[in-house]
Parts: C-alpha cells; sequence; structure tokens
C-alpha cells in the first residue's frame, strides 16, 4: 500500500511541469492556432529570473516567482509584436519556424547573460510522512501553484468579458470581431498569460533541476503530448491527461525501470491516438 | 647656424632611424617567428556545454599563460576553437575542417568519449596529433591509432581505490546498490565494479540503469530503498543527475550508511552551491580534485579562480593540463620545425612530471599513466580517505600515483 502510495506521489512535480507547460502550450494553439516552440524557452527564462531574484537579492524563491511571471508576459508580448502580429496571415510553417527561431534567440541571450555552466538554488528536501510513504513538500508546493494558475486562467476565462472574448475569438475571429471583440487585443492577451504561465513553471526547473539553456525546450515535448492528447477547449481534460502521463511513467519506472517509464507514457499516446485520433477532445466542424 | 642645425637634424634623424629600426626589430622578432596554430573543439551549446566551455576555459587559461611568458622559443600559441554542440556528427565534421586545415598543428579534444571517439578516427585519417582530455571509455585506445593522446583513463580505473579501500577493510558493506546512466561508459565501470562484488561474495541487491537529465528519479529511489541497502554505488553523467537523485534520496527518508560517486560529480562546484548538504559522507574515486596536492594544481586554481571567478571542474582541469602536456612537447621539439609529424613524435615522447593532474607520459598505444584515489566529501572539501588518509594530503600521495 505504502509503495502505491509513493508511486502517486513520486509523480506530482513531474504532473505539475506538465501541466504548466501543456497549460500554456493549449491557451497558444487554441486562440491563436500557432503551435511555439518558444514555450518552454519561456519557463526557462522564468527560472533564470527566481535564480537571478535568489542570488542577488537573498530573496524567496516565491517572490522570485511574480518576477518570473513578469518576464514571461514581457516574453508573451515579445512573441506578439515578433511571430503572432507580423505572421498571423502568413503560412503555417512560416509561423512555427518563427517560433523556433524565438527560441533559439532566447537560449542565445541566456546564456551570454548565465552562461552555459548550470544554475540552481537549494530547493527544499523535506516530506511529511502519510501511511509509510513520504510526500514531499516541495510536491505540494508545486502542485498548490499550478492549481492556483490554472484555476485564475479558468476563472478569467469563465467569469470575465476578457474571457468570454478569448474563448469567442478562439472558436471564430472574424465572427467574435462581428459582435465586438478585438481580435487583435485578444491575441496580445493571450499571449501575455502564455508567457506568465509557462514562466511560471521555471520554479519547478529551477529548484528541481539544474538550469541551463535548453532545458525549457527539451521538456516542451511532453506538454505538446499532452495538448495533442487532451486536444482542445477543456483545461481540465488538460491536467487529467498531464496526471495520467506523470502517473504512468512514475508507476512505470518503479516496476520496471526509469528508461521504460520515459517510453511508457508516449506508448500510451499512441494508443489513444490509434483509437481516436482527435485526442481525447470533442471534435468540432 | 645651417651646419649645426642640419647637423642637430641629421642626428635627430639617425636617432629616429635607429629607434624605428631597434622597435621593427623587436616586431620583426616577434612578427617573424609565426604562430603555432592548434586547433579545438568543444561543446560551446548542447546539453554538455558547461563541461565544454570549462574545458574551453582550462585551454584558454593555459594558452594565455604559456604566451604571457614569451610562448613556445618565441613562437605564440594561437587556439582556434570551434563548437561541436555536443553532437558527434557535428563534432565529426568540425574535427574533419581542423584536419584539412594544413595550418593546424595539433588539436585538442572535446568532452566525453560519445563525441571523442568518433572524431577522433577523422583527425587520425588526416595525420594530426589530437589529444582527447575528457574521454574515458577504453576502447578509446583500442583502435591501433598513432596520432591520439588520451588523457583520460579508462573510467574503471577510478574504481580501483574504491576497491583497494574494501579490500583494506575501510567499508564493509553487506548489500550493494547500483545507480548509474545507461551508456556504455556507466556500463563498463558498473560491470567491473559487479565483478568485484560478486568475487567478494557481495551481494548487488538492487540494479538501476536511468536515462540522463530527468526531473525526477524518484521511482528509482523507491526501489532501491526497498531492496535496503547499506551502500549505494553511483556514476552519473554530471551532476545534474545526482542533484536529483539525492534529491530524491532525502524526500523519501533514505539514508544508506555509505554512498559512492564515481568521479568528480559529488565535487563539482554547482552541486556543492545548490545540494551541498546532501553530498556530505559521500565517497569519490577521482584522479583530480581543486585541492590535490600535485605540483601547479595551486596555482592554476588561484588563476582560475581569479579569472573565471568560479573553482575548476574536472574538465577545466582536463583543458589546462592538455596544454601543459602540448608545451612540454612543443619545447622538446629543437629544430622549431613544428610538422605535424614532430608534434606528434615529441607527445609520443613527452614525460611531464608536475601537470596540475600529476606527472604524465604516454603508453605506446597513446595512454596517458592515470590513477586514482578515494576522497570524501567533509563540509564541502573533498579529503583523502585512501591510500593515504593523511588529510594534509602530502607527497605520499604522488608516490601512490609513481608506483
Amino acid at each position: 500500500m505504502s509503495t502505491a502510495i509513493q508511486v502517486f506521489f513520486n509523480s506530482l512535480s513531474t504532473a505539475a511541469i506538465y501541466a504548466m507547460l501543456a497549460i500554456g502550450l493549449t491557451i497558444f494553439l487554441g486562440t491563436l492556432r500557432i503551435l511555439n516552440f518558444a514555450q518552454g524557452d519561456f519557463a526557462t527564462a522564468g527560472g533564470y529570473t527566481i535564480f537571478a531574484v535568489v542570488t542577488a537579492f537573498g530573496l524567496s524563491p516565491y517572490l522570485g516567482v511574480i518576477a518570473a511571471m513578469v518576464v514571461g508576459a514581457a516574453l508573451g508580448a515579445l512573441f506578439f509584436a515578433t511571430v503572432q502580429s507580423p505572421l498571423r496571415a502568413a503560412p503555417q510553417i512560416n509561423q512555427l519556424l518563427a517560433t523556433f527561431g524565438l527560441a533559439l534567440i532566447i537560449e542565445g541571450i541566456l546564456q551570454f547573460l548565465f552562461t552555459a555552466t548550470p544554475k540552481s538554488i537549494p530547493g527544499s528536501h523535506g516530506s511529511i510522512e502519510v501511511l509509510g510513504a513520504y510526500l514531499p513538500t516541495a510536491s505540494i508546493v508545486d502542485v498548490v501553484f499550478a492549481a492556483v494558475l490554472i484555476s485564475a486562467l479558468f476563472l478569467l476565462l469563465q467569469r470575465t468579458n476578457l474571457g468570454r472574448g478569448i474563448r469567442a475569438v478562439s472558436q471564430n475571429a472574424i465572427g467574435a470581431s462581428l459582435v465586438g471583440v478585438n481580435p487583435r487585443y485578444v491575441s496580445f492577451i493571450v499571449c501575455v498569460i502564455g508567457g506568465v504561465l509557462s514562466a511560471g513553471a521555471g520554479l519547478v526547473l529551477v529548484t528541481t533541476l539544474f538550469l541551463t539553456p535548453t532545458i525549457g525546450f527539451e521538456q516542451i515535448f511532453k506538454g505538446f503530448t499532452v495538448v495533442v492528447v487532451a486536444g482542445l477547449g477543456n483545461l481540465y481534460r488538460v491536467l487529467i491527461v498531464a496526471a495520467l502521463l506523470a502517473l504512468t511513467e512514475s508507476a512505470t519506472s518503479y516496476f520496471i525501470s526509469e528508461g521504460i517509464g520515459q517510453l511508457a507514457g508516449f506508448v500510451i499516446i499512441v494508443a489513444i491516438l490509434l483509437v481516436r485520433p482527435t485526442g481525447l477532445g470533442r471534435v468540432t466542424a | 647656424m645651417a651646419t649645426f642645425r642640419s647637423q642637430a637634424l641629421a642626428v635627430l634623424g639617425l636617432t629616429a632611424m635607429l629607434a624605428a629600426a631597434c622597435g621593427g626589430t623587436s616586431a620583426a622578432s616577434t612578427g617573424s617567428k609565426a604562430p603555432i596554430i592548434i586547433g579545438a573543439y568543444v561543446p560551446l551549446t548542447g546539453t554538455v556545454a558547461s563541461s565544454g566551455v570549462a574545458l574551453q576555459q582550462g585551454y584558454q587559461l593555459g594558452v594565455a599563460e604559456v604566451n604571457a611568458a614569451g610562448g613556445i622559443n618565441g613562437h605564440q600559441i594561437q587556439l582556434t576553437i570551434k563548437d561541436d554542440q555536443g553532437d558527434p556528427q557535428t563534432a565529426t565534421t568540425v574535427a574533419a575542417e581542423l584536419g584539412a586545415d594544413p595550418t593546424v598543428k595539433a588539436v585538442l579534444g572535446t568532452y566525453g568519449s560519445n563525441l571523442a571517439a568518433p572524431s577522433s578516427a577523422v583527425l587520425e585519417k588526416a595525420k594530426v596529433a589530437n589529444i582527447q582530455t575528457l574521454a574515458s571509455d577504453a576502447t578509446m585506445v583500442q583502435r591501433g591509432f598513432k596520432y591520439l593522446f588520451n588523457t583520460y583513463g579508462a573510467a574503471v580505473t577510478l574504481e580501483d581505490p574504491l576497491i583497494a579501500y574494501l579490500k583494506a577493510g575501510g567499508i564493509k558493506p553487506k548489500r550493494v546498490a547500483l545507480i548509474y546512466i545507461d551508456q556504455p561508459a556507466f556500463l563498463q565501470t558498473s560491470n567491473y565494479i559487479k565483478a568485484y562484488l560478486q568475487s567478494a561474495g557481495i551481494p548487488v541487491v538492487a540494479d538501476e540503469r536511468i536515462p540522463n537529465g530527468l526531473a525526477s528519479y524518484a521511482s528509482t529511489v523507491t526501489k532501491v530503498k526497498a531492496s535496503n541497502p547499506d551502500f549505494v554505488w553511483t556514476h552519473f553523467l554530471g551532476s545534474a543527475s545526482m542533484k536529483v537523485v539525492l534529491t530524491d534520496m532525502a524526500t523519501q527518508n533514505f539514508q544508506p550508511q555509505n554512498f559512492f560517486s564515481h568521479g568528480n560529480t559529488a565535487l563539482d562546484p554547482p552541486l556543492l552551491a545548490a545540494a551541498g548538504p546532501l553530498t556530505e559522507g559521500i565517497y569519490s574515486g577521482v584522479h583530480w580534485w581543486p585541492g590535490a596536492p600535485f605540483k601547479t594544481n595551486a596555482e592554476f586554481v588561484t588563476a582560475y579562480r581569479a579569472k573565471y571567478n568560479t573553482d575548476p571542474s574536472v574538465s577545466a582541469e582536463g583543458g589546462y593540463q592538455a596544454i601543459q602536456i602540448l608545451t612540454a612537447a612543443l619545447k622538446s621539439i629543437k629544430d622549431q620545425n613544428y610538422t605535424r609529424d614532430a608534434v606528434r613524435n615529441a607527445l609520443s615522447k613527452v614525460n611531464v612530471q608536475d601537470t596540475v593532474g600529476g606527472p604524465v607520459q604516454f603508453a605506446a598505444n597513446g595512454q596517458a599513466t592515470f590513477a586514482g584515489l578515494l576522497v570524501q566529501n567533509q563540509k564541502n572539501q573533498a579529503l583523502v580517505v585512501f591510500p593515504d588518509a593523511d588529510k594534509k594530503s602530502t607527497t605520499k600521495v604522488e608516490q601512490y600515483l609513481n608506483q
């Protein structure tokens, strides 16, 4: 019993990373119809911001997260100005290449500012014993943090005029403009929100791993996987798929090996897509 | 008056000509000695960029010091560095570019056997001496190459101090767990230690191969903890994975009696900064560390700290040591005719007693002398445990290395 509980606890921080990256990707893809290769680098930039705040000012990493989210917002605005706005009518391949180019630029700037020497800050090593298993306190923070961000996003989308506008544009930009929604303004806000969410994921990166300029890019493919399977339109489905992917990896890693654990998640994803090619989301006309 | 003025002008003119001639001569004397062009390729970008940058820094610091001291018999060393991006194909390509450049007299290599092995084959074809500094795969020097000089020994060499310590009864493990990265060099070391454990009748209760670079190894730690080992043996690629494992062990309250880490991973400055308390008591099999007692090491560490504001890692040490070895070889070429074959022949005969990593001499297969020590992290310092438990690390250590 305690082993099963431990395996579940082991998956929590990973699920939080996947969820935050996937939610950011969902926002970009659902509203702007752009697959943003620079999303992971927003997380890296967020991580480096937290590192800079902690080491330069001796502040708590949680205060550093606020600075990271400001940087994420700025990167989102940069994305709007350099990719989304000038290329919104361009072929998708051009847009993809532009996001890839933005990713490389961000990585280059981070390497210039921080060098390639790995950076990290001491993370929490504490844990709470629950029924013979150990729940890391860092995992509690990661999950709560992700839940707060995602809940805030849900409330924004469901309960505010801005959120209604975002949903309208994601369904039909022309129709939305006909009823008075400014698609350009909405696109800008979506870019900023996506940047904020992804940069927030930097908290987990900097406390768990060593930061290098390419670390976020390496992690983003799990986010893509979650988005592909969960489909667009339902944030909670994204959360569930992120959690399932992390739990599958954790369980397979325990019962077989870490290498097979990394593979297992993808195997299940492929299996789902073979049965349901559009993923778990609703098929829209 | 006019005569005096003319004479004065003539004296001034002559003086100016003489001054120009002297300056010109000194300029010519340095300008007439062509620089010795040395190529290098390191991963400045990609997943192992941190090690590549440190390696580059070691090269650059060494070359700067040699040039500041007058170069090699008046010839300055000119270093040409290319980025292999940590990718084997790119490493092969840039090595081929350096090999095809006839002005390049020798090439300094990269980080890791997966990059060094294929690229050194290309350099062998180009018949240019290459010094590989961080390639621990034992098969590197089993290919019959004449132009390859490998300063880093087979990884298994760093297991010998641990094995000797176990034989001497320093630690008496009853149940051993192994955690290591799933790559060939790491399989070599794990098989080596497993062979000893089997011969000594010590059971291996867990044997976990892990991919590098994951954000969590919690499940592996859960499994290893369940096997109840009193000794955990590890071999990581870089300290990032080690940090994650140590953190996962701490959160799951898993504290084996003894923990061993192959190589300098547990002494890596970024790891000590981020997770120093978690490394307390860890044993490491190393050939060098910043506090190592070799003759020129203290000056190297001081100079590196002053220039780069951090302690050198084993990558930086490897780069600096390669320059020391190359310098000694180049200086031994008496006729100063630095052809590729002359450089290669000089390297094959070189015997340098005072490198930052101890004495170095190459065997016929290109492998340098290389030996290990067992150290233990105590309050973020590495203290020699075996073969000489003298915490001051005296010359007895060097005597061991010369055996």
